[in-house]
């Protein structure tokens, strides 16, 4: 008899929770380093929390993320607060044979930020505004940007195939070290080199201009004149092209340029002194009038040394650095890589990948802060909700046990009644 | 194709303390008419002549080096030098004793295996040959090499120090240096120019 | 002795049997194991037993046969047991030790403890002991002699049977590695003198090119294979362990040797015998003279890093015009430096012993060699200077001139002094009175002019000096030589001289400020200047401008077109680290010792190319070894090879994708 008042008692008071009537709402809150222990504990009290305020000080797993948008999604107010910088990391491949990565990070103006991979830090930096670029040859497994308390990461991304360029230009020193500096960085070059009426010398087949065949096209020089339709039309279909200074003033590529090339601006004696020549103190034609849709990448003084834009879905940079062959020979120690670094990366800027999906959701958190809002909403003020549990409540598991009991016991009881 | 811009090549003779390094001092001259007149190669006026031991070398990535009597490379020459071909450039030396038994081919060719490695001969299939006026037996012979003059060899190769397939340094015992060394309005007076193969060296360091 | 006395002792001596026993078989098992593992290596060298595995199944094989048998005997714990084991193999005693136990305050005790006295209750006892404890003895001592006998390199060094039979095969098996703890015995090339040194089990190796090294190890040289790069090492006996020997090769190369499953690379570095240096310190310039009439002092001085052999002065004479010179060598004795590393020579070069003419050129230059009896011995050649006798033709030309490089060297020197005290003067010009301003100004223009008059001697100096017997006519025209001439010849020095003269002029009115900028302009043109080298001067050459527009594609013949070969990658081997390196690290968290065997191999290569990349690997690798975190070396390492990062704070519009 007693048995059974029992097992009628838990069912009723079982029936009486699932109706919810008359229950006092029921506040947790928690902290980030209590998280994971608290979560369990919401979770597995049988009755989840009416609400849940969470106080946090770095932004929490993407595991405890979706448990807390689950929480929420089953009917428990989940709000949370807390000063989180926002930090978010993208890793593009650098498009040259080379390789290496570009690492975009946005995070606050001024933050302390610190990136690592796989084999451990690669470097601490000090953002700028809106963040900084770190550009690494090397790099293994994640990598991992954290600030303050928000760590995001980003998988590597697999470098898309790198295809040929192609330089046209005079018989000069210029055309000449170019190619060298683009061939010593592994590029695989094609060359129209012109040297007198009908008499060029080539490296390659040039013809057809396209992005089947060609990552970029580099047009140095006047010579590059003949081939301009061609150009445009391999800009527009999203070839990459590199406009020299000289080459700027062709017509059929008026299209394609930044900007009108300016008035040269000659660089002082003492800047030309043999083995001190850099790239700053190379003669430049700036770039003038620029285009709307430019934007400048260097400048030299008051004028635009070099400036990028788009054209269709192709890229286009223009130089406005003269005789860049200059800084390579008469630079200081290691000019050589500097110079073959600085053409490679230009080209490389603008160089044709073919489009990779971008629909695919990464597995890592790229954006943690921003994923944390869009699963949570954003932080709410400080609530004031006491951040202690709620008074002893019997879980869910203890109850249905007690009543199996209850009901077995009456039901051995039962058989062996007759026994005795 | 002469644009206004691009820096024009300049041809450059190269000064060396141990010997007599402007024995052929119409060359240049020569040579820089022969480029304007086959060639579209926007080209200075005239030549300079630069000290090997200055490191305004390095602004000349083709220097012509020629003589007859000792040639020895100082340290600070030998640095310069080395940086020049390091860095892309080409040297070009010319015997201008037409001896390879002579002081400045045997002294020569000690600074250039010191300095850059032992020269091997050029192949006369080399694209130095053929990169712009085309010399299906090799180096054009000259007219030294005819008469009997010098070592009265006919040299069949040139020799150079390579990188890859590259040319770094020439070295000839053709003497070109007395073979080109004329003022270029003599030229009419010539059936055949023979300072072309003069512009295929040009054009293969600009191009190669 | 009470029976219950006799009880106790008995079980004493019964728990110290079992005990001894348990232990004693537990050691047989294990010892037993051991020798089948070793009899099975040494059958079947190939099949290779895992050490750690082996250690590991000794030990619970062992503990677990003496805990079976300490249960077994656990009724010895009990005292009635042991008294009813009497009893049992007593039977005259007739329970009376059982009663005597129990009822130790009976009447009839005494009678009964009579009883237990008369049976030898030790004498069963002791038999009992000797029959647990002896077996367990025999079999430890069995067990230990077959592991003795049998090839276990660890306990014998070899085995008996290898020290009787001789056999390679026969000590073929090891259980542990015999190339992880090694030695190398370093022998440098004779001529450098220096004695054999021994490295410890070392991970590389650094030594002269051509030193011989013996690495040893223990145990026999048989199945103990080696490879220097590709190709095969033999390996032989020595000393009770096995032993190799190669020579330092001319490149780094991985010694790899290896012991059935056993690996284990050695890092051979091979250290340059660098050629001497020598320097001809005299004479220090180039002259020009008109007549060969002049003694030279001539001195060089000499370094090498291993040791000097010797060397001498060559003079070069160099005789002839127009198309057609001769030329002829000579040498001075070889003086011999006895393998010290520096050394210097001097000797006396009378020029006019030398018989020149005019037009003739003698280069002196100073040669050293030196030690090196292996691949040398290296040479060093030092500058050459050039004495050379001036045509009668040439005396009307500026080339007459001695275009030797000005010793200007202390001039410079003041320059950068001066420089310093001005600016000394202008920043206390404000706190001193204007007398003492004009003074110290004054002083400084005083000294300042001297380096301006030092500069004017060497800018316009004459032939005079050593050569002395100049002719008078030509040393007056070259005196007359306008200031013109002189600044084509020496445009740097004619800089610093006028600049000078600004300089002195500003402090002369005690105007330091003003001085300082033409003082800076001089100090760099003397640099300039005492940087540049000789002029060989035998007239300007003629200068022809060509009129480039006039002859601009007017010859007749036509160029072809030619194809250009591509070039190749300026750095393909730095290209090829990275990847290999990336690859390592890859494999790091899947294969360890895949990952470090790669990274060694790895370092071989980077050796010659990149050595600082060589040496972080060579500290991560070592880590690894050692068990320590890998990641500051893997880091530097990565460091050294890609460089640091390239940071540039803030996102630009322009991401390039």
């Amino acid at each position: 008899m007693m048995l059974r008042f029992l097992s009628v008692s838990i069912i009723v008071y079982l029936l009486w929770q699932s109706l919810d009537h008359g229950r006092v709402e029921s506040v947790v809150g928690g902290r980030t380093a209590t998280l994971p222990k608290d979560l369990r504990e919401w979770t597995q009290r049988g009755i989840a929390p009416d609400r849940i305020a969470v106080q946090l000080d770095s932004v929490p797993t993407p595991r405890q993320r979706d448990w807390l948008a689950a929480l929420s999604a089953s009917g428990t107010s989940v709000s949370w607060n807390g000063s989180l910088p926002a930090v978010g990391v993208e890793v593009q491949p650098v498009l040259a044979p080379s390789g290496g990565y570009n690492v975009l990070v946005s995070a606050p103006a001024g933050s302390q930020v610190v990136l690592s991979d796989e084999i451990g830090a690669i470097d601490t930096l000090r953002a700028g505004t809106g963040g900084a670029r770190i550009s690494v040859e090397s790099a293994s497994g994640i990598i991992s940007v954290k600030s303050g308390g928000t760590a995001a990461q980003a998988i590597l991304p697999e470098t898309p195939p790198i295809r040929r360029v192609l330089v046209i230009g005079d018989a000069n020193w210029e055309s000449k070290f170019v190619v060298a500096a683009l061939e010593e960085e592994d590029w695989k070059v094609d060359a129209q080199t012109h040297v007198s009426p009908g008499v060029s010398v080539t490296q390659g087949s040039i013809n057809p201009i396209d992005t089947s065949r060609y990552s970029a096209v580099v047009a140095l020089d006047r010579s590059a004149s003949a081939y301009g339709s061609e150009i445009v039309r391999y800009a527009a279909t999203g070839g990459g092209v590199v406009i020299g200074a000289e080459a700027a003033g062709i017509e059929s590529l008026s299209q394609l340029r930044a900007g009108a090339a300016g008035r040269i601006d000659a660089p002082s004696a003492a800047a030309t002194e043999p083995g001190s020549v850099t790239l700053q103190s190379l003669s430049v034609l700036p770039v003038s009038a620029i285009k709307a849709d430019a934007i400048p990448l260097d400048r030299r003084g008051g004028s635009i040394a070099v400036a990028a834009r788009r054209f269709n879905a192709g890229r286009v940079v223009q130089i406005g650095y003269l005789d860049t062959w200059r800084w390579r020979m008469s630079g200081a120690e290691g000019s050589v890589a500097d110079h073959r670094k600085w053409w490679t990366n230009v080209v490389a800027g603008v160089a044709y990948a073919p489009s990779a999906d971008r629909s695919a959701k990464p597995a890592v958190d790229d954006a943690p802060l921003a994923r944390l809002v869009e699963s949570l909403g954003s932080p709410s003020a400080a609530s004031g909700v006491p951040l202690t549990s709620p008074g002893p409540v019997v879980p869910l598991w203890m109850m249905f046990a007690l009543l199996s009991g209850s009901l077995l016991a009456e039901w051995v009881s039962r058989r062996t009644r007759g026994m005795r | 194709m002469v644009g206004p811009l691009m820096t024009e090549f300049i041809f450059c003779t190269g000064r060396y303390e141990s010997g007599d390094w402007d024995s052929a001092p119409t060359l240049p001259a020569n040579l820089i008419d022969s480029v304007a007149r086959y060639t579209e190669i926007a080209t200075a006026p005239a030549g300079v002549i630069v000290p090997l031991s200055s490191e305004r070398i390095l602004e000349y990535p083709l220097v012509y080096l020629t003589g007859h009597m000792p040639f020895r490379f100082t340290e600070v020459e030998r640095k310069n030098v080395q940086k020049l071909v390091d860095r892309g450039g080409m040297v070009f030396i010319d015997d201008h004793n037409h001896d390879i038994d002579g002081v400045f081919s045997k002294t020569a060719l000690e600074e250039v295996a010191r300095t850059f490695g032992k020269p091997i001969d050029l192949p006369n299939t080399n694209p130095i040959y053929s990169c712009f006026f085309k010399f299906e037996d090799g180096p054009p012979a000259t007219s030294h090499e005819l008469n009997g003059w010098g070592d009265n060899l006919v040299h069949k190769n040139l020799k150079a120090v390579m990188k890859g397939d590259r040319i770094q340094v020439l070295f000839s015992n053709k003497d070109y240096s007395s073979e080109w060394n004329y003022h270029p309005d003599n030229k009419r007076f010539s059936a055949v120019d023979n300072t072309r193969f003069g512009v295929n060296i040009v054009v293969y360091a600009l191009t190669r | 002795m009470t029976s219950a006395q006799r009880v106790r002792r008995a079980q004493q001596l019964l728990g110290v049997g079992a005990v001894t026993a348990a232990v004693a078989w537990g050691v047989a098992a294990s010892i037993g194991i051991l020798a089948a593992a070793s009899l099975l290596n040494w059958i079947s060298p190939t099949v290779g037993v895992a050490t750690d595995w082996l250690a590991i199944v000794t030990l619970v094989t062992g503990i677990a046969v003496a805990a079976v048998l300490i249960w077994r005997a656990r009724h010895v714990g009990s005292f009635s047991r042991v008294a009813l084991w009497i009893e049992e193999n007593l039977p005259g005693l007739q329970y009376s030790l059982v009663t005597a136990v129990e009822s130790e305050r009976s009447a009839f005790a005494e009678g009964i403890e009579s009883a237990v006295e008369r049976e030898d209750i030790s004498g069963v006892t002791n038999r009992a002991f000797r029959r647990s404890v002896l077996p367990a003895l025999a079999a430890v001592v069995i067990a230990g002699t077959l592991l003795y006998v049998l090839p276990t390199s660890e306990l014998s060094r070899g085995g008996l049977l290898d020290r009787l039979t001789g056999s390679g095969r026969n000590t073929a098996g090891h259980l542990a590695s015999r190339v992880e703890k090694i030695s190398v015995d370093l022998t440098p090339p004779s001529y450098t003198g220096e004695k054999t040194s021994t490295l410890d089990d070392p991970s590389s190796v650094t030594a002269l090119v051509g030193s011989r090294l013996v690495v040893r190890g223990g145990g026999s040289s048989s199945g103990v294979t080696a490879n220097l790069g590709n190709s095969g090492v033999q390996t032989h006996d020595s000393n009770g362990g096995w032993a190799l020997t190669v020579a330092m090769p001319q490149k780094p190369v991985a010694l790899t040797l290896h012991d059935r499953q056993f690996e284990r690379i050695v890092v051979l570095e091979p250290r340059i015998d660098n050629p001497p240096k020598i320097v001809l310190t005299s004479p220090v310039r180039d002259t020009t003279m008109r007549v060969a009439k002049l003694v030279l002092n001539l001195s060089a001085s000499a370094t090498d890093d291993i040791g000097l052999s010797g060397a001498y002065f060559e003079y070069l004479v160099t005789t002839g015009s127009g198309e057609i010179f001769s030329a002829r060598t000579i040498t001075t004795p070889l003086v011999r430096f006895g393998g010290s590393r520096t050394g210097s020579i001097s000797a006396t070069l009378d020029l006019g012993s030398l018989k020149l003419n005019q037009g003739d050129v003698v280069s002196i230059r100073a040669i050293a060699q030196d030690i090196n009896t292996l691949s040398g011995p290296g040479l060093a050649t030092s500058d050459t200077r050039t004495f050379r006798i001036a045509r009668a033709d040439e005396y009307d030309s500026v080339a007459v001139d001695a275009a030797a490089p000005p010793p200007i060297d202390s001039s410079a020197l003041s320059q950068r002094m001066l420089i310093m005290m001005t600016e000394q003067l202008v920043k206390d010009s404000k706190k001193i009175s204007h007398t003492d301003l004009v003074r110290r100004s004054g002083e400084i223009g005083d000294m300042e002019n001297r380096v301006k008059n030092r500069v004017h001697e060497i800018l316009y100096e004459t032939e005079s000096g050593p050569e002395g017997e100049a002719d008078p006519a030509a040393g007056l025209q070259a005196e007359e030589g306008s200031d013109e001439v002189h600044a084509v010849q020496n445009p740097d020095l004619f800089q610093a001289y006028q600049a000078l003269w600004d300089a002195v002029r500003s402090l002369q009115i005690a105007e330091p400020a003003t001085a300082l900028p033409p003082m800076r302009v001089a100090l760099k043109a003397l640099d300039r200047a005492r940087l540049a080298n000789r002029l060989y001067l035998r007239g300007m050459p003629p200068k022809v401008i060509v009129d480039i527009a006039r002859v601009r594609m007017a010859g007749k013949e036509k160029g072809i077109a030619s194809t250009r070969t591509p070039g190749s990658a300026a750095d393909s081997a730095h290209a090829n680290l990275e990847r290999r390196f990336a690859d390592a690290i890859d494999l790091l968290q899947r294969a360890p010792a895949n990952a470090v065997r790669d990274l060694t191999l790895l370092r071989v290569e980077a050796l010659s190319t990149s050595p600082a990349f060589a040496a972080a690997l060579s500290d991560a690798v070592d880590a690894f070894r050692k068990g320590r975190d890998a990641t500051l070396p893997l880091l530097r390492a990565r460091r050294a090879l890609s460089g640091e990062p390239i940071i540039q704070p803030g996102l630009s519009a322009w991401s390039g994708h």
